[in-house]
Formats: structure tokens, C-alpha cells, sequence
């Protein structure tokens, strides 16, 4: 067995990939002078290398499953599609970046450095078989998305997201750690499928004292995920980060924390246990709570951009919800949910940006009578949110139909119900910002010139798979479906 | 009998270097030789496990936070500062007794002194063995981590100049 650590690297080629590119960029950053030439060159390079690491992920979908590097990481369709959303995301975010005014020219390709970086955080997490990979991903996630969220450092708020950031950050990982440590304590093993061994046999004094580890452990991931008890940094993060950083903050590290939670939840609790219906009830509750906080939260906002993100947070307690169901088909929807989630996030923070860029805040009127200067990127926008919202024939229904649907196979009545009502809660401030492109008569006739023709472009041919989506769903519906957990 | 005696020197120098010189950085570079030759000492003892934590823990964790640190806070505030009142006279008698106290303990009760004969030493075999074969993902993962920690350190100190420069143009 130690002979053959390195037997499987094959599989492995997309991280290695995204932190030659990583280093490589630290390299090129370094030795060239900063103009805006050189900066060109560098963020193409940073393109090209996310969209090799993509086309290595495609290479990797429908290969065997199997645990590499001694069972420390898990290679399987499931991990490598979330994976290959993440990069997507991280693409658009970056493309973002680089017209975007939020960001400082100087600092432009250390936030391309940190997202990549992120991102290989990000896919250990996604692919983490045991704690300790477990533990690095999400410290390398979040070491770095501290630095990231106070990028302005002019800016006070900026420099407080970071600073808020850091510290709940830092109070969450202690607390994982130390439920971590009792887990191990107890079990003997940091290897997840050992511990799902040993659930079963535990004597009731061993049960007691997992209960709150698992709590603790689970307020690491909760944080990442920004589930309710732990949601409180969020928006000031959010609202405070610069846009692209928001932007990438609401898909990376969020995905990547579903994707760790669906892993474990999976394996920890596949047989009966009074830990598996503690960690169900749990779930539903938190799913439930996280759900209606941030939809009731994003009602009363006058940002925009603070009321994605407290959609974001809802986004997450739906997607939780998915996860309760425990089988193939909640975790189908749950993928399914994260593929359509990156391209509506994506268009929303598009268009917020850019005319955050030209107006210098994002309040709710800064919107009014866009339909009359900018048509399609109103309609984008509309189409977007009539898609969040989960209304037919777009993506977003589809993404909600299924998790509503998987709930309901599981008898998760309750849990149905709660989704769809705040689904409707959810129409009011998604349709509130429809109606004021629309009726709302226009402040003024500037030209923004964030909406250039090829920003415009982007903007079209990222909102095209939500459409695509919702009515050609089946194709990425069988991809999701054989995205399986493998388990080992 | 000679290296002993070098080593032992070096050390010393180094140390006093830590407390006597006016620059923090130099201190804590100083710091960083100290632990490293202590980490000789080890090596020359022939415990080779207590060497091998030595440079990776204290040298290369510890001192390399005390860097971080000040790389983090403002330095040049705390330059000026180091010469001023009789706290270091204080520490240094109060260091003084700390370590006459240890070595009275050591002498008055016989405790057994690491010789390089009593020392069974594979451990180091045994832990790079691990490192290098089970653990070897996370050690990788481990040293991203912490050049992310270090671009990441890098960016919030840095280029103060170039942003004030931007943000007034922002402003004009």
C-alpha cells in the first residue's frame, strides 16, 4: 500500500493544474512590472489555465470512482461536476474583475492568485475523504477569503467584512477542530468511512458524548455554507466585500461546502443510528430556519446587492434541504440546484456590479427604467430573477421542482411545505427589482459603460442555460443522476 | 569536544543577539538562528526526532509567525521603543534565576539526562514514513495552505502607496 501513493495521480490533474497555475501566476506577478499590458497577459494566462482545469474535470467525469492517495481524497462524478462548477464560477467571477471598478487595478492579480487559490480549496473540500483534508480545505478556503473580503482597504466596511470575517471564521474552525478532536477521541480513526463503521456499535455513553462533537463539527461547515446560526457575517461580508469577491464569495466556498456536507452526511449517517436522527432533525431544522431568515431578511433591503446575499443564504437552506433526503435522488437535485445556482448567481452580480461601477451604490433605484436604456440587460435581469424566484419554464423551477419532489418521495412533508412558501415570500423582492426596471420611470439618460457590447455579450451567453436549462433539463438532469457518491 | 563547545558559543551569540539588538527584524531572525543551532545541539546528541521538530516547529513555525506579526503591525513605530526602561534589566535577572532554578532542579534530583547512548531512534524513520506515504496529500496540501497564507499576507501589507494614489484619482 505505501508503495503505490502516487499510483493515481492521473486523477488528480486538475488540482495540480490549478496550483502550477497558482504558483505560476505568483511568478509572473512578481518578476514583470506592473502595467496594464503585463496585467493583460497575466489574466489570460489565469483564463486559460481555469479553462484547462475544466476541460481536465471533463476528462475526469465518467471515469471509475475510486479513493486515491491512500483514501485521503475521493475522486467521483459527483465531486468532479460540483468541481467543474466551481470553475465556472470562478471564471466568471475573474472575468468580472477585470472591468470591474470595485477592485484596485494594483490588486487586480492578487484577486486572481486568491480565487484559484480558493478554488483548490475548494475542491479538497469537495473531494475530502477524511478530517484532515477535510480541515486543510476549508482552512485554505478561508485564510484566503478573509483577505479577500477586505480587498478595499481604503474602505471601512471593506476592512470590517475582512476583520468580521476573520474572527467568526477563526471562533468556527476552532470549534470544528475541537469536535473534530473528540470524534477522534472517541472513534480512533480521522478516516470517514471508519467512523461510519464504528456509529453503529457505539455503546449509549459514546453516543452522548458524539452528539455535541457533531454539533461542533458541523458549525465549521455551517459557517462556510452560511446556515443560520452561523449566518450572521454574511451580509456584512457580502455588502461589504468588493462585488466580485461577493460574487465569488456566494459561489465557491458555499458550493464547496455543500458539497463536503452532502459527502458526509452521506457517509456518517447511511444506517440507523439515534446520531443519524439527531443529525437529520437537525438538518431539517436548520434547512427550514436558514431558509425563512434569509428570505424574510432580504424583503426590507435597499441594496441590491445585500438582498442577493441574503438570497444567497435561502439559496443555501434550499439546497440543505435537498440534502436531508439522503439518497440518489436528493443528491441529484442538489447538484442539479448548485449548476443552475452559478449561472443566475453569476448575471444578477453581472449587472449589479456594473451599475454599482457607474452610480458608486446599488440601492434599489439606481435600477428604475433600465428597461428603457438597456433592454436586454433588463430583460436578462428579469429573466434571471423570474428564474430564482422558481418560476416556469426557467431554470430555477426545475431546480426547485426537484428538491420539492425528492422531499416529498421521503415524506419530508413539512420541510415541502416551508420550501414553497418561501418561495413565494421570495417573489416579493425578486419581482419587487422586475417591477422597478419596468414601471418606475427612469432617473436619467447617462450611458453606463460597463454595459459595452462584449460585457452585454458575456451577459446573454450566461443567461442562455437558464433558459436552456429549464426546458432542456434532462441531459444535465442524467449527468447529475449519475454523479454518485462513492463511498469507500 | 570542539563542535560542542562552537555550537554552544554560536548559540549564545545568537541568543544575546535576540535580546540586545536594536532592530526587531534582526531580533527575530536572530531568534530563528538560535532555534536552529539549539536544533544542532539535538542533532549532535543524536536525537534526531527532537532536531527534526525543532526546525520544523519552532524554526519554521514559530519564528516565521514572529515575521508574520511584524510584517502585520506597523514596525518602525516599535524601533525607537526598545531602549527605554528597565523592564529589560528585570527580565534578564528574572531569565537568569528561571534557568540557575532548572539547573539546581536538574542536579539535585538525579534527573536522567538525554545522552545520545539511551535514545532509541527510529522515530524519525517511522514519521517521515507516514509523512511521506499516507499523509502525503495533506503535507503537499499543507504547504498550499501556507503559500496562500503568504500571499495572503502579503496583500494586505503591501502597495499602501499605490492604492492612496488610486483612491484620490477615484475621488477627483
Amino acid at each position: 500500500m505505501h508503495l503505490n501513493y502516487l499510483a493515481n495521480i492521473g486523477r488528480y490533474i486538475p488540482e495540480i493544474l490549478l496550483t502550477i497555475l497558482m504558483v505560476g501566476l505568483i511568478l509572473l506577478e512578481t518578476t514583470y512590472k506592473e502595467d496594464e499590458k503585463n496585467r493583460r497577459y497575466i489574466f489570460i494566462t489565469a483564463i486559460i489555465g481555469l479553462v484547462a482545469t475544466f476541460a481536465a474535470l471533463l476528462a475526469n467525469m465518467g471515469g471509475k470512482a475510486e479513493a486515491i492517495f491512500s483514501n485521503a481524497i475521493v475522486i467521483d462524478d459527483f465531486s468532479t461536476l460540483l468541481k467543474m462548477v466551481m470553475v465556472l464560477g470562478t471564471i466568471g467571477a475573474v472575468y468580472l474583475s477585470r472591468f470591474s471598478r470595485d477592485v484596485y487595478e494594483s490588486l487586480k492579480t492578487e484577486f486572481v492568485i486568491m480565487a484559484i487559490g480558493i478554488l483548490i480549496g475548494g475542491f479538497l473540500l469537495a473531494s475530502a475523504n477524511n478530517m484532515l483534508t477535510f480541515y486543510l480545505g476549508i482552512e485554505t478556503l478561508s485564510i484566503l477569503s478573509y483577505v479577500m473580503a477586505s480587498l478595499k482597504k481604503n474602505d471601512e466596511r471593506s476592512s470590517e467584512a475582512g476583520l468580521k470575517y476573520a474572527l467568526y471564521g477563526g471562533i468556527s474552525a476552532g470549534l470544528m477542530l475541537f469536535g473534530m478532536s473528540h470524534i477522534f477521541g472517541v472513534i480512533g480513526t480521522i478516516q470517514f468511512t471508519g467512523i461510519a463503521k464504528m456509529v453503529p456499535t457505539l455503546s449509549p455513553v459514546q453516543i452522548a458524548i458524539l452528539m455535541p462533537s457533531f454539533l461542533l463539527f458541523f458549525a465549521g461547515i455551517g459557517y462556510k455554507i452560511a446556515s443560520v446560526p452561523f449566518h450572521m457575517w454574511s451580509p456584512d461580508v457580502y455588502e461589504g466585500s468588493p462585488t466580485p469577491v461577493t460574487t465569488f464569495f456566494a459561489i465557491v466556498p458555499k458550493l464547496a461546502g455543500i458539497a463536503g456536507l452532502v459527502r458526509i452526511t452521506a457517509i456518517f449517517f447511511a444506517v440507523d443510528s439515534p446520531l443519524k436522527i439527531g443529525w437529520v432533525g437537525l438538518m431539517i431544522v436548520i434547512s427550514a430556519l436558514t431558509m425563512t431568515v434569509g428570505n424574510v431578511t432580504a424583503i426590507g433591503q435597499k441594496s441590491v446587492k445585500r438582498m442577493l446575499a441574503y438570497s444567497s443564504i435561502s439559496h443555501a437552506g434550499i439546497m440543505l434541504a435537498g440534502l436531508i433526503v439522503m439518497n440518489n435522488v436528493g443528491i441529484r437535485a442538489v447538484v442539479f440546484y448548485a449548476i443552475t445556482y452559478v449561472f443566475m448567481t453569476l448575471v444578477a452580480f453581472y449587472i449589479v456590479s456594473i451599475v454599482q461601477d457607474k452610480y458608486g451604490n446599488d440601492n434599489f433605484d439606481r435600477f428604475s427604467g433600465l428597461i428603457y436604456r438597456y433592454p436586454f440587460m433588463a430583460v436578462m435581469m428579469t429573466v434571471v430573477m423570474f428564474s430564482l424566484t422558481g418560476l416556469p419554464p426557467l431554470a430555477g423551477f426545475v431546480a426547485k421542482y426537484n428538491i420539492i419532489q425528492s422531499l416529498i418521495n421521503t415524506r419530508n412533508y413539512s420541510l415541502a411545505v416551508v420550501l414553497g412558501l418561501n418561495s413565494v415570500v421570495s417573489a416579493y423582492y425578486y419581482l419587487k427589482i422586475v417591477r422597478i426596471m419596468v414601471l418606475k420611470p427612469q432617473e436619467n439618460n447617462e450611458t453606463i459603460e460597463g454595459f459595452g457590447f462584449l460585457n452585454q455579450m458575456v451577459i446573454v451567453v450566461m443567461t442562455i442555460p437558464v433558459f436552456t436549462l429549464g426546458i432542456f433539463w434532462e441531459t444535465v438532469m442524467s449527468w447529475a443522476g449519475n454523479a454518485k457518491l462513492f463511498i469507500q | 569536544m570542539i563542535s560542542d563547545i562552537l555550537l554552544t558559543i554560536i548559540t549564545m551569540v545568537f541568543a544575546l543577539m535576540v535580546v540586545f539588538s536594536k532592530k526587531t527584524v534582526v531580533s527575530a531572525l536572530a531568534l530563528l538562528m538560535t532555534l536552529l543551532s539549539i536544533a544542532m545541539i539535538y542533532f549532535q546528541l543524536g536525537t534526531l526526532f527532537l532536531a527534526a521538530i525543532q526546525v520544523l516547529v519552532n524554526a519554521g513555525a514559530v519564528a516565521i509567525l514572529f515575521v508574520f506579526v511584524m510584517m502585520l503591525i506597523n514596525l518602525e513605530q516599535f524601533e525607537n521603543n526598545r531602549e527605554k526602561g528597565k523592564v529589560k534589566l528585570v527580565i534578564s535577572v528574572l531569565a537568569v534565576l528561571v534557568i540557575m532554578g532548572i539547573f539546581a532542579l536538574i542536579i539535585n534530583n538525579n534527573i536522567e539526562v538525554l545522552t545520545a547512548n539511551n535514545i532509541p531512534d527510529n522515530s524519525m524513520k517511522l514519521l517521515f514514513d507516514k509523512l511521506f506515504s499516507v499523509y502525503y496529500l495533506p503535507f503537499e496540501m499543507a504547504t498550499v495552505l501556507l503559500l496562500a497564507a503568504l500571499v495572503a499576507c502579503i496583500v494586505i501589507t503591501g502597495h499602501e502607496k499605490a492604492h492612496k494614489v488610486e483612491l484620490e484619482e477615484s475621488h477627483e
